[in-house]
């Protein structure tokens, strides 16, 4: 109850000067405009200034930090010195700019101030102005990918400002179709969000689901997209991400074009599209520009080394400390001459040496980069082989951790790598107090959780479970393009033929 | 009024086949030659061909049943019986689902005990088995329908161990053939009842069922599956062992397992072992589902509470059944619950409702 009216009061709060039933008068805008000037003085930044023209004078407002300095010389003070205009109306007429707003709207007036227009009064407590667009382009140019470097393939990624990110995917889109549409979230942060799709082949119920979903968002810090992705997703406290995250354009396009959804946050470098399915999080773009078989098989190549990477340890702790009748006669000497001399049962080695793996890798993360091969050197080789020989650990384990640490890293996306990382260690405990079984009961409560995990409403182990064979083709394999036709059915598109395939197919007969 | 349940809470027709062979490939299958071979000998596996046959005449029998009244048995007895007599047999419905995933459950534990962890308790495996099978039960039917399917897709390995005893057969073992009189032949069926109870779950899951009428033949192809590999395995361990050595082994699936040679792992009965897991997890999680569905049906309390109260009460009760004897006798009492659901109580609902039907479209019309 009490939330249903602090939500109620918010509403009303909204709706008061946007629909306009009851629009406050002009002393009330007056006076809260001049509270707003009162306050925006106490910082240094603002400028506030008037300025004499031929036969008026107007006021000119604006934070100085985030409006391009050389503009306001240029494009603006030359033309309103010249100008013959008496009324703050027919400044539009010689003022160089396409769109100028002329608002009475004192909200308006606050909110674009605080982003960076400019605004121009014909004195300081008139609540009449005009609000030109000058903001400054601050950050970085476009750069190559960091996290999802492709050998070959384009190299450019998403930057943190959302025009320049809309710009990237409109040069790859360029159809009448594609819908941008905007809304903002965060009740400090005010940022901007961007909701994309293909209209015609993205389901509406997809858009639907998430721009109410953003809308109920109800948090005051929204920096990262990141953040959004967690309070959209269906399951909060999955370790799953529900929606996958990406930096380059071209992956975006792709997913567009199957008909998912995304969302660009203002200020964030990833872009983030859903609905999604497991087998998402282990494509790279790289699959896509080799032959099939060449790309199928490193696709197999990476969930082998996944498994491999959250199997090999709990099984090494399963069969050593239980099941040692499982070890073939040959490899039985090496196993017992390794493990020799070391004071731990295998469970506390094991987890030892995880957890030294975990500490050199957050170090390494965090380290400036003249220091950082030095303690990368010193880290893996140094401790591992000092160690090994004083007996603390096997060398077989040893080999084991490091390949299990290196076979994690071919995740494409960095989300699932670190649940990746993470899923270890429940299996790592149940297969020391319980061995094999233990393992394949850590594995089923894995299973029963990807069953019931849902991404906006779509399952997410979607070829597998509801047995889709038409999706099968882009999972663990990639079959060639002329088998892919048509689109996969997890997003429902609403248009599903992708191309003619009987025209891409077409063979000429022998010596036709 | 027949029971609705939401479509996107419903699965597509072919599911059908993984239901029911999830639910009938159990722990019976570890142990039935040994039984048959003590009963009739290497004319075993004709007994398993009646037995298969008699299964798809009941599941015809249970698909009529099912169709006229379009809902599920607690629509069937509430229209058959009246409201209070419907209710308790349909609480005697849950409770022989209860019995099942207690009686699978406890062999599986003893089977873990004496080839895997000697000195592991029953507490130990039953919360893990008893845990994973509750996740599953909490997700609903259809995460229930995931893991029947995942649980074949993972039990697919052990059927390598088919091909190794293969150099070892003696041809002779299964002659000779036909020597046993047909009546011996007929009644020994009653020995495989155990490994083909489970599908009068049916009887719960029916409205969750897309496109029912589209389901049935898949139905038909489970229970011919389920018979095929019961005589596949039947007939190698005859071919392997002879009759009087058969007698003394309780697991003889297991021994076979035993005979995998491969280059990589020396013992596979431990991989079989675990992957069991895997394959007995879609009969707990089904006998748990229906049995706390029923009651959710008839009394309308909270499906989760009542999954987690069963868990718990199987959990105990397992515990007071220590010895070999005890588990023998839990799965003969079941076998012949089993054998007078199936083959008594089916047909008698069938022909009831079938007369029931008639009286009432007689009185309608007139």
């Amino acid at each position: 109850m009490p939330a249903m009216l602090f939500r109620r009061k918010s509403k009303t709060n909204n709706n008061n000067n946007k629909n306009g039933h009851k629009l406050p008068s002009r002393a009330e805008r007056a006076k809260s405009l001049s509270d707003f000037f009162s306050m925006m003085e106490e910082s240094k930044d603002f400028v506030s200034s008037d300025h004499k023209l031929k036969h008026m004078t107007v006021r000119i407002s604006y934070l100085n930090p985030m409006v391009d300095p050389k503009s306001i010389r240029r494009d603006i003070l030359p033309y309103l010195i010249s100008c013959d205009a008496t009324k703050l109306e027919d400044l539009v007429h010689y003022l160089p700019f396409v769109s100028i707003t002329h608002t009475k709207d004192v909200e308006q007036i606050k909110e674009k101030l605080l982003k960076g227009f400019i605004l121009i009064q014909k004195h300081k407590e008139d609540p009449d102005g005009l609000l030109l667009e000058l903001t400054a382009q601050h950050g970085r140019q476009v750069t190559p990918p960091e996290v999802e470097f492709s050998v070959i393939g384009p190299k450019t990624a998403f930057v943190e400002s959302l025009d320049t990110n809309i710009a990237l995917i409109r040069k790859l889109l360029p159809i009448p179709n594609f819908k941008v549409k905007e809304m903002s979230v965060g009740k400090v942060t005010k940022t901007k969000v961007a909701v994309i799709y293909i209209d015609g082949i993205a389901n509406r119920e997809n858009v639907n689901t998430l721009t109410q979903r953003l809308k109920d968002i109800e948090y005051d810090n929204i920096i990262d997209s990141s953040f959004l992705v967690q309070m959209l997703s269906d399951n909060k406290h999955s370790p799953f991400p529900q929606l996958v995250d990406t930096e380059r354009p071209d992956r975006v396009v792709s997913a567009l074009i199957e008909g998912k959804v995304a969302f660009i946050l203002d200020g964030s470098p990833f872009v983030i599209m859903g609905p999604t399915t497991i087998m998402e999080f282990f494509t790279a773009f790289d699959d896509y520009a080799l032959v099939w078989y060449l790309a199928s098989f490193f696709r197999l190549v990476r969930l082998g080394s996944v498994a491999f990477s959250v199997f090999a340890t709990p099984l090494y702790v399963a069969v050593l400390t239980y099941h040692y009748q499982l070890i073939p006669q040959d490899l039985i000497g090496t196993l017992i001459s390794s493990r020799m001399g070391v004071p731990f049962p295998p469970i506390i080695e094991a987890l030892l040496m995880e957890l030294t793996i975990e500490v050199l890798r957050e170090a390494g993360v965090r380290l400036p980069t003249k220091v950082g091969q030095t303690i990368g050197i010193v880290g893996g080789i140094v401790i591992g082989t000092a160690s090994v020989q004083a007996n603390l650990t096997s060398n077989v384990l040893l080999i084991l951790i490091a390949m299990a640490a290196l076979a994690s890293f071919t995740t494409p996306n960095y989300k699932m790598n670190n649940t990746v990382r993470l899923l270890r260690f429940p299996f790592l405990i149940a297969a020391g107090f319980f061995g094999m079984i233990g393992i394949a009961a850590v594995f089923a409560i894995l299973v029963a959780h990807l069953l019931k995990l849902t991404s906006l409403g779509r399952p997410y182990i979607e070829p597998f479970y509801p047995l889709r064979l038409s999706d099968l083709k882009d999972a663990f394999v990639r079959l060639p393009y002329s088998q892919q036709g048509q689109r996969p059915l997890l997003q429902r598109p609403v248009d599903s033929g992708r191309v003619n395939t009987w025209r891409a197919n077409f063979k000429y007969d022998i010596d036709e | 009024m027949p029971v609705k349940v939401p479509e996107n809470r419903q699965v597509s027709p072919y599911f059908m086949l993984f239901i029911i062979y999830g639910i009938q490939v159990g722990i019976g299958v570890l142990s039935y030659e040994r039984v048959l071979a003590e009963e009739i000998g290497n004319d075993g596996w004709i007994t398993i061909l009646i037995s298969g046959i008699l299964m798809e005449v009941i599941l015809w029998m249970v698909y009529r049943v099912l169709e006229k009244n379009g809902g599920d048995l607690i629509d069937i007895h509430k229209e058959l019986f009246g409201k209070w007599l419907g209710g308790l047999f349909s609480v005697i419905f849950s409770l022989y689902f209860l019995t099942m995933s207690l009686v699978v459950m406890r062999t599986y534990a003893e089977i873990v005990q004496v080839w895997m962890f000697p000195h592991l308790s029953y507490f130990a495996i039953a919360g893990m088995v008893g845990g994973t099978a509750y996740t599953f039960v909490s997700g609903g039917f259809r995460s229930i329908m995931g893991i029947c399917l995942l649980s074949i897709v993972y039990s697919t390995p052990l059927f390598i161990s088919l091909f190794f005893p293969l150099p070892y057969v003696h041809y002779e073992n299964l002659l000779p053939m036909f020597h046993h009189s047909p009546l011996a032949i007929i009644s020994a069926a009653h020995q495989m009842i155990l490994n083909f109870i489970g599908f009068e779950v049916l009887f719960l899951a029916y409205p969750f069922i897309k496109q029912p009428k589209k389901a049935k033949k898949w139905g038909y192809y489970a229970i011919y599956l389920t018979t095929m590999l019961y005589i596949l395995l039947f007939i190698i361990t005859i071919l392997y062992y002879p009759r009087r050595q058969l007698k003394g082994i309780l697991w003889p699936t297991i021994e076979i397992w035993k005979i995998v040679d491969l280059p990589f792992m020396e013992r596979f009965e431990y991989i079989g072992i675990t992957i069991w897991f895997f394959t007995i997890l879609p009969n707990i999680a089904l006998s748990l589902w229906a049995a706390s569905r029923g009651f959710k049906r008839v009394f309308n309390i909270n499906q989760r509470i009542t999954a987690i109260l069963m868990s718990i009460l199987i959990y105990v009760i397992g515990f007071f059944l220590n010895s070999r004897d005890d588990i023998d006798l839990l799965n003969a009492i079941l076998s012949n619950i089993g054998f007078g659901f199936l083959c008594g109580y089916v047909p008698f609902l069938f022909v009831l409702q079938s007369i029931v039907y008639k009286v009432k479209k007689r009185n309608g019309k007139t």
